[in-house]
């Protein structure tokens, strides 16, 4: 009886770590599901590591796991529909950008200083809009990424303005500038580790409770003894710090910021969003899952369709985008999790 | 089992208005340790507004809140929360895609900062309300009576002082009604404090000792049950409007 019913407290934990945090003691299981999927990405990356178009592909595919990932703490866990993301991202971009190119900063020290800088603008910008729900909430963090947008081409004296800023090139690990390319899929790979596993360990703390509570009904929560603002502001900080140091790596990646490509919206702060929808909002993996067919998904698109009609590629990401949620409207992982739960449910009885 | 302690929750002269209507008039209730008081009326009489100024959901427009002689009128839900006052919600609102167990984890969490001590106190919390059996199945899943159920639970979890009951009972069938009742005695008799909004009388009867009635704001009249039942004007104000 104890090997059963340990098999079925595994699948529990299989479940819940993976759709909606944990409810059972083992935390193996949840680490052990950590550890294969991280470990599943290196096999990926020693597979295409010798191959420059499917690396390419495959560092986006890492960064923007990340961010979706990182989004996700307050996006999914917490019901905060954030399509603000984008300004964490800029100032990670734009601090490592303007240091280097100007004072020659090492972009390790620019990342450390990016990112105390981007929880306080999310502090003080979740402070207002804390207090709007749902999609009020939505857009107004879409119109925070529209001003980031204007005020970045506007202060070129400090951003470069629409000519952006060009990071000059000298490889070293200081300088976070690699001539083989595969060393930047390590350290995009590093990212991933790391969102993920801060969103895990998140998931299963106090604050994971309390975000899911917020999410659910914050008076509920409240009703509990949560502080739903200070809840609310613990997740957005953690989650726009590691999206800042996402905006970092992209900036020593590229080496080429402007205003469009780390304000843009379906380049970036709408961009991770959808990525999270699409794997599964509020679960674990479901940002990994979502990249890794996303950002190959639209790449390809792109070399298909963009040369036959100008746009047609994003014709059909929009259609995709229309259909998946309605498809599966908890995304790949969540949607995957609540048909292994109803089977097992069939089964038991 | 009154006792003579100093009071635990008490209000004072609180007035709750909205757009003009007197919603709560001057309302002053007194509730000691071990105390299972019942506060009844007909609908619309103010109980579940009272009942929003002792937790916090509201504001009175003057009056006060006191709990444990300390004036708590100007602290939000949570600050009550963490000072002992626990709730349930007269519209349950279980959180539907956790799990029965995660739902009163998030109570345990007050007093729990580790997800495995609050688990532990989440189970014994079940176990004690009867919903140990479906600890694993989802909270939306669960019927009427068991979600009600746990949103005791969900509340007894934050180890509360005193328990605020907001008709729990509604929308129950006899048979289910006589299993709540049941829970509540034995949680009172371990020595929980209890307030209870109910428009049941019946429930109010078996339970209370003292009983406090409702009509337009204002009390109508204070006591036993039996005492309160006879009065002339509870019976007019409580009855008349229904027969």
């Amino acid at each position: 009886m104890s090997t059963s019913e340990d098999a079925v407290d595994a699948q529990d934990a299989a479940i819940h770590g993976v759709r909606s945090g944990a409810t059972t003691k083992s935390s193996r299981f949840v680490w052990t599901g950590y550890a294969a999927g991280m470990a599943g990405l290196l096999l990926l990356l020693l597979a295409v590591q010798g191959d420059a178009y499917w690396l390419n592909i495959l560092i986006l595919t890492l960064l923007f796991a990340g961010l979706a990932s990182a989004w996700n703490i307050i996006g999914g866990f917490g019901g905060q529909l954030s399509l603000g993301h984008g300004v964490f991202f800029a100032i990670g971009a734009y601090t490592v950008g303007i240091t280097y190119d100007r004072y020659g900063w090492s972009p390790w020290a620019a990342m450390v200083v990016a990112m105390p800088i981007a929880m306080t603008v999310a502090a003080l910008t979740s402070w207002p809009t804390f207090r709007l729900r749902g999609p009020f909430f939505a857009m107004a963090t879409l119109a925070l990424n529209q001003v980031a947008l204007v005020l970045a081409t506007y202060f070129g004296s400090v951003t470069g303005g629409v000519q952006g800023i060009t990071l000059p090139f000298s490889p070293s690990l200081r300088d976070l500038a690699f001539v083989e390319r595969w060393k930047y899929a390590v350290v995009m790979l590093a990212f991933v580790a790391l969102t993920v596993a801060v969103a895990t360990v998140i998931s299963r703390s106090k604050l994971g409770y309390a975000l899911r509570a917020v999410r659910e009904d914050d008076e509920a929560a409240a009703a509990v003894g949560f502080n739903v603002f200070a809840v609310k502001m613990q997740g957005m900080l953690i989650s726009a710090a590691l999206t800042c140091l996402g905006g970092s790596l992209f900036a020593v990646f590229v080496r080429y910021i402007d205003p469009a490509s780390v304000l843009g919206l379906p380049e970036v702060g709408v961009r991770m969003v959808l990525i999270a929808l699409l794997g599964g909002i509020g679960t674990l993996m479901g940002p990994v899952v979502g990249s890794l067919l996303f950002i190959p998904g639209i790449t390809l698109l792109q070399g298909e369709l963009a040369g036959q009609r100008p746009g047609l590629n994003l014709v059909a990401v929009g259609l995709a985008l229309v259909i998946i949620p309605i498809a599966l409207r908890r995304g790949i992982v969540g949607t995957a999790a609540e048909l292994f739960r109803s089977a097992r449910g069939r089964w038991k009885r | 089992m009154t006792s003579t302690a100093a009071p635990l929750l008490e209000s004072d002269a609180v007035v709750r208005k909205f757009a003009g209507m007197t919603a709560v008039d001057q309302v002053s209730i007194n509730l000691r340790q071990g105390d299972l008081l019942g506060i009844i009326g007909p609908n619309g009489a103010g109980k579940t507004t009272l009942f929003n100024l002792l937790t916090g959901q509201l504001r009175p427009n003057s009056g006060h809140v006191r709990f444990r002689g300390e004036d708590i009128t100007g602290l939000s839900v949570h600050q009550r929360v963490r000072l002992g006052l626990g709730r349930t919600f007269q519209v349950v609102r279980p959180l539907p895609d956790l799990s029965v167990l995660e739902n009163t984890m998030m109570g345990a969490f007050l007093k729990h900062r580790r997800r495995s001590d609050a688990e532990d106190k989440a189970y014994q919390v079940l176990e004690e309300v009867g919903l140990a059996a479906v600890a694993k199945d989802r909270a939306g899943d669960l019927p009427l009576a068991r979600r009600k159920r746990l949103e005791v639970a969900r509340a007894l979890a934050t180890e509360p002082a005193v328990l605020l009951l907001d008709e729990v009972m509604a929308g129950l069938n006899p048979t289910e009604i006589g299993h709540a009742v049941d829970l509540f005695k034995d949680l009172h008799e371990k020595g929980m404090t209890l307030v209870l909004i109910e428009h049941n009388l019946k429930v109010v009867r078996t339970l209370s000792r003292h009983v406090v009635v409702l009509d337009h704001g204002a009390v109508l009249a204070e006591g036993t049950p039996t005492e309160v039942l006879q009065h002339p004007d509870v019976v007019r104000a409580y009855l008349g409007n229904r027969r």
